[in-house]
């Protein structure tokens, strides 16, 4: 199990990671991850990565092979939040965490993933207006 | 100066905390604490899994009146065969990316390797404010 909740919000999975991410609680967040989106057919996932000072090699490859993964499990994973001084580093590193869609913040993780905020508290059967996922969203979105 | 040992995953992540606080304290800049604590992360790792744990010494450096930060990393290892190529972008003994080494000699202004085969690594890197 992983010590980093991810909650169901509709047919979207949020993880927020708070913690620092030793090796250890990455890979493990990376098999529990998989393993919900499994049980839950989750269509898309987000991870937010603003509490993270540090990406390093081995916690960026953790983020693109989750990326890939869930790929495969048609999963569309978007990485939202990371800190300038972040993307930055991994560039200068050479890293450019191939597979890993990111976006600014959560709300424009959501967008590229199809949903707005309040479609999905619809979704989670708060009575509000008919929906569904909007059209997909064929803009190309930021590559890291 | 500190001492860090380095045995365990999480003395990789105490090395790069501890590197981003001194950093903080010395009023380096936010993007100039990323690439330090990054580096560092990159080469205790490399302790670590590569030369199977050692230590790391960390402190102020200076050269006149500029300050930085200066890590070293040492252990008793396998050592590095040919530092050339373990210097090379992509190459990695491990099936991992093979990022870490090349990508903390650019993340850092000063870079040195000494490594003998059978005897161990030592890897000193400095950050000039
Ligand atoms: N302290 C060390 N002792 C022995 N060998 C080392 C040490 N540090 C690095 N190496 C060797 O140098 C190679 C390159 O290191 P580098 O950090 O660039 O890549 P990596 O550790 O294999 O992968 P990554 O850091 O991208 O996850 C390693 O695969 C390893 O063979
Ligand atoms: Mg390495």
């Amino acid at each position: 199990m992983s010590e980093i909740p991810i909650l169901k919000v509709g047919p979207v999975l949020l993880v927020s990671v708070q913690t620092e991410l030793n090796d250890r609680v990455a890979t493990e967040l990376q098999e529990s991850l998989l393993t919900r989106i499994k049980a839950t057919g989750a269509t898309g996932t987000l991870i937010d990565i603003t509490a993270l000072d540090v990406v390093d090699s081995f916690i960026g490859r953790v983020l693109s092979e989750t990326a890939k993964m869930a790929r495969i499990m048609d999963t569309k994973v978007v990485l939202v939040g990371m800190r300038p001084a972040v993307a930055i580093t991994l560039l200068e590193m050479g890293l450019d965490l191939p597979d890993v869609e990111a976006e600014g913040d959560v709300e424009a993780g959501l967008k590229a993933l199809g949903y707005a905020l309040r479609e999905l508290a619809a979704e989670n059967g708060e009575p509000t207006a008919p929906i569904g996922p909007r059209h997909q969203d064929t803009r190309r979105n930021g590559q890291i | 100066m500190d001492r860090f040992e380095i045995s365990t995953e999480d003395d990789v992540v105490r090395a790069r905390t501890a590197a981003r606080r001194l950093a903080e304290n010395l009023a380096f800049s936010l993007i100039d604490k990323t690439r330090i604590a990054t580096a560092v992360s990159e080469l205790a790792r490399n302790t670590l899994v590569h030369g199977g744990g050692g230590r790391m010494v960390i402190g102020e450096a200076a050269n006149g009146t500029t300050t930085g930060i200066r890590c070293t990393f040492t252990d008793a290892g396998p050592g590095i065969g040919d530092i050339d190529q373990a210097m090379t972008d992509g190459f990695t003994t491990n099936s991992s990316l093979g990022h870490g080494l090349p990508g903390a000699k650019r993340l850092m202004d000063e870079f040195k390797v000494e490594s003998n085969v059978g005897q161990g690594t030592c890897v000193e890197v400095i950050k000039w404010k």
